[in-house]
């Protein structure tokens, strides 16, 4: 480390004092007519166009940034994204010819950042590789290609039943108090091992809350791929509509550049990114906050009638871009809040409708202790069963099916007693597998392990266990299988399917461990 | 090997009785040769008596006969039996030696399985434990690893916060001197030199 | 205040011909000039005196009393302007002054053929200046040029020179902020 010596400081100084222009050039300028709300009506600025950013020169040489958003006959509303304190009337505001930008680059992982790529992590100043703006048009059709690798999040009930493809958009949708974030945050945790880079944008949440993850994500050795850009709830309604967008935008540079920071192409290839926005519902809360104060009319549910479109073209930044263009993928995990159940207000369907299928968590599940409370029933991926592992392919199916035919009798079998063996049999396996799907946070399982821990439910290993015992059963088998098995574990993994001797040697495996298990007593 | 020593030995006594009878009979022609001489005297008294040897050689003819037709075979069935018992207890007696040693084989089997099995359970846990004790160890390594390095990290950053604060001040300070400065020290004639040298150098109205 | 944006032109459009018209009549160029800085003054004020802005907003006044609120509060103001104003706080379209500067702006480069080039400099300018400051922007405007000059010690020197919504600031203030902005926040890259 060198010594801070005031010659030092001295000849940075100067070494940016030749780098100083004074350019004179003139520019269009205008004056604040009213602000307040955090907008600003802005008299004159004829050439401003929409987006734009402006510079507000407001109270002791203090610069303010805005976004140029209604565009009339005489005068231009603007957002401002900052102090907003700073400016009054009779100040003077200058086009800059830009539309937004955030700093972008590998020196943002791991850092803390407002929606304009300012460090709020307190750990020193960001050397961005380059600047991207934060409204970026989607890639056309044929820059793109199908998903079909998976994006393994480590949840047993995620990746075996609603699997994710790198490059989807995949809803999480729920109560409040659901698990909605644990979810996105175990599936960043699981990839601390994979090349994926995350991205965790916290839009309105408590500042305390956003804190609490970044310490996880450090906690689980997650936070070194990560960048968090967080727009809390005291930032105004501005930075809290344009921090998707600016995560986004930290999230395309890597796609579109490649390991060694040239553009992305057939031979350079692009990153993975995994997004995730929590929560689109606070934006479109913020975005209609912003409309109605720059006097724009409200459509239903008092949102402004662009809202399907501010989130449509978000999640349409999502993508997996074909070879050519380096086979980078961007998978987006947008959060939506619904109340009291509600997927058929305004927000939420729109959400729906432009995703790639949604993992659906329910207050009801998540107290009957059923976690993650995730509704596999009416959960889905359109997309992401083309991207899954096969051996997770084969066994999933039957697990499928197990679940279907369980619920069904459930409901049915309430008001009976008697009941046939069959069904009795299916009661049965229905029980230990919805208990097999229940996993804790922080501990995301790889997809051999999940493959396992399925396959031992479907062959009926569990089925003569006590209820409560099934998940230290799946975790000591695991634990056995790597400790004694480890060859047949890697050759599951090596052949990515479940061939007939594997089968054979598993069932072997799973039995011998089963006779040195003991269960709880039961009561 | 024991039953039948006893059965030659009840054979041997059986001959004996035989043999005890012609001793018995012998001895009667002497008794009755006796009594002659007392009559006649010389060799008549070691004849036999004619009158008295018919009849008990007849007697003695007719007790063999009846022996030999009923004792014999009554002696021999019962001696037929008793060989036929033992060799059954005998054959019994091998079987259940025969049986024991296969027991005993399984039981020997048995014990084998268990220990082996015993052993490998023994093999199985060392494993694991090797197992979890490197994970463990990998996991401890790699945290004080981490936390070297994300204490390094801060200090860097305490650094460059300095440093920015630094540069910061001295930036401002910079400024506010050169401003006075300005201020105070330019003539009016020395300003419009200047403002004359930026309406040059300033560029147009219609640019952009 | 009309809400058709055609009706609210025509409008801003009468007033401010009106008042180029009388000020011309009155005085020519420099009370046509004059008004444009009062104008200016008004419109400021408007915007940034609250008092103001909701007395004159409020409807339990009636229009006289309007009328002799704006008649006190810009009393020394050209006799043109005042009139003018009277009249549009009578009609309640004192929301319109912003529009009317404009419209006004726009009719004196129309009407006189001439652009107002605003200078604000920190010492009072000379003849060879004022011939310089002119000629560059009667060349950048490719019209004839009038000066308003102003002078402000706060910008230490050099000089601002503002025409028709474009300025060029040449100010040795702005350009020490700058410096200091950039001083501020980069940093050469690497260890210092």
């Amino acid at each position: 480390m060198t010594e801070i010596t005031a010659q030092s400081i001295d000849e940075a100084l100067r070494k940016q004092l030749d780098a100083l222009s004074m350019s004179v050039e003139s520019r269009e300028v205008g004056t604040v007519i009213q602000v307040g709300d955090g907008i600003a009506r802005v008299d004159g600025l004829r050439g401003a166009m929409a987006g734009e950013l402006l510079e507000f020169s407001g109270a002791n040489g203090k610069t303010v940034y805005g976004l140029a958003q209604n565009l009339e006959e005489d005068e231009v509303g603007a957002v401002l994204l900052g102090d907003v304190t700073a400016i009054k009337e009779n100040d003077q505001v200058r086009t800059t010819g830009r539309i937004v930008e955030v700093p972008s680059g590998k020196a943002m992982l791991g850092r803390v950042v407002n929606p304009l790529g300012q460090p709020i992590d307190g750990k020193g100043p960001i050397q961005a590789e380059g600047m991207r703006p934060v409204e970026f048009k989607a890639p056309g059709v044929h820059a793109r290609k199908p998903v079909e690798e998976p994006m393994q999040t480590g949840i047993l009930a995620v990746d075996s039943m609603i699997p994710i493809g790198r490059g989807q958009r995949e809803l999480i949708i729920g109560d409040r108090q659901t698990g909605k974030s644990a979810i996105a945050v175990d599936a960043i945790i699981n990839q601390k091992n994979e090349d994926v880079i995350c991205i965790y944008v916290a839009i309105g949440q408590k500042a305390s809350t956003v804190a609490g993850i970044v310490e996880t994500l450090e906690r689980h050795g997650a936070m070194d791929k990560t960048i968090v850009v967080a727009a809390t709830a005291s930032d105004s309604a501005p930075l809290q509509y344009i921090a998707p967008m600016a995560g986004a935008a930290m999230g395309e540079y890597f796609i579109y550049t490649g390991e060694d920071g040239q553009p992305a192409g057939p031979e350079n290839p692009g990153r993975h990114v995994l997004i995730v926005y929590d929560d689109l519902s606070k934006q479109a809360v913020a975005y209609r906050q912003m409309s109605l104060t720059l006097r724009r009319p409200p459509g239903r549910e008092a949102y402004p009638g662009d809202v399907f479109y501010l989130h449509s073209r978000l999640l349409e930044r999502a993508v997996k871009m074909s070879d050519e263009n380096g086979g980078g993928s961007m998978t987006a995990l947008p959060i939506i809040e619904t109340q009291a159940g509600d997927v058929s207000a305004y927000i939420p369907t729109n959400v729906i409708s432009i995703t790639d299928g949604q993992i659906y968590l329910q207050t009801d599940l998540f107290y009957q202790g059923q976690r993650p409370a995730v509704n596999v029933g009416i959960s889905v991926s359109r997309v992401g069963g083309s991207a899954q592992v096969k051996a997770m392919k084969q066994v999933a199916g039957s697990l499928r099916l197990d679940l279907a035919s369980y619920n069904e009798l459930q409901a049915f079998t309430q008001f009976g007693s008697d009941l046939d063996k069959a069904t009795q049999d299916q009661l049965t396996r229905g029980a230990r597998m919805t208990e097999l799907l229940k996993q804790g946070r922080y501990v995301p399982m790889p997809v051999w392990d999940q493959a396992i821990a399925i396959y031992a439910g479907s062959e009926g290993f569990l089925d003569d266990l006590p209820v409560q015992d099934v998940v230290r059963f799946r975790g000591e088998l695991l634990d056995y299988m790597h400790a004694s098995k480890q060859d047949l574990v890697d050759r599951l993994a090596a052949e990515k399917k479940w061939t007939d001797d594997i089968k054979a040697d598993m069932s072997a495996a799973i039995a011998a461990f089963k006779t040195q298990f003991s269960t709880s007593a039961t009561a | 090997m024991k039953a039948s020593k006893k059965a030659q030995q009840l054979a041997a006594r059986a001959c004996g009785l035989t043999a005890a009878a012609f001793t018995a009979s012998a001895a009667f022609p002497a008794l009755a040769f006796a009594a002659e001489e007392e009559e006649g005297g010389g060799i008549s008294a070691i004849l036999p008596q004619m009158d008295e040897f018919i009849p008990m050689l007849v007697a003695f003819i007719l007790l063999l006969i009846i022996l030999g037709k009923f004792g014999w075979p009554m002696f021999q069935g019962m001696l037929d039996r008793r060989e036929a018992t033992i060799k059954d207890s005998l054959e019994k007696a091998e079987e259940a030696r025969v049986e024991s040693e296969r027991a005993l084989a399984e039981y020997k089997a048995q014990l084998e399985d268990a220990k082996a099995q015993a052993a490998q359970i023994v093999a199985d846990a060392k494993q694991t434990g090797e197992a979890v004790k490197a994970d463990i160890t990998a996991k401890a390594q790699a945290e004080a690893e981490q936390m070297i390095s994300k204490a390094r990290v801060a200090i860097e950053a305490e650094k460059q916060a300095a440093v920015a604060d630094l540069q910061a001040s001295v930036a401002d300070t910079s400024i506010a001197v050169a401003s006075r400065l300005i201020g105070q020290d330019l003539s009016d004639d020395e300003h419009r030199a200047i403002i004359a040298r930026y309406v040059n150098e300033a560029g147009s109205f219609n640019a952009n | 205040m009309p809400t058709n944006r055609l009706v609210a032109k025509e409008t801003v459009d009468t007033y401010a011909q009106v008042l180029l018209d009388a000020a011309n009549a009155a005085g020519g160029q420099d009370a046509v000039l004059e008004v444009r800085d009062q104008l200016e003054v008004v419109m400021r004020a408007l915007r940034s005196n609250i008092d103001l802005e909701v007395a004159l907003a409020e409807k339990a006044y009636a229009p006289e009393q309007r009328e002799a609120l704006v008649r006190n509060v810009f009393a020394g103001m050209n006799p043109v302007l005042v009139d003018v104003l009277l009249v549009m706080a009578e009609r309640d379209d004192l929301e319109l002054t912003n529009r009317v500067y404009a419209a006004y702006d726009g009719l004196i480069e129309e009407k006189l053929g001439v652009v107002v080039v605003d200078v604000t400099t920190a010492v009072p300018l000379d003849d060879a200046l004022r011939e310089t400051i002119s000629n560059k922007a009667a060349q950048d405007l490719g019209k004839k040029v009038v000066l308003r000059e102003r002078v402000d010690k706060s910008i230490l020197g050099g000089i601002i020179m503002s025409a028709s919504g474009r300025r060029i600031d040449a100010s040795i203030a702005t350009q020490l902020d700058t410096a200091r902005t950039v001083l501020k926040t980069t940093t050469d890259g690497g260890e210092c």
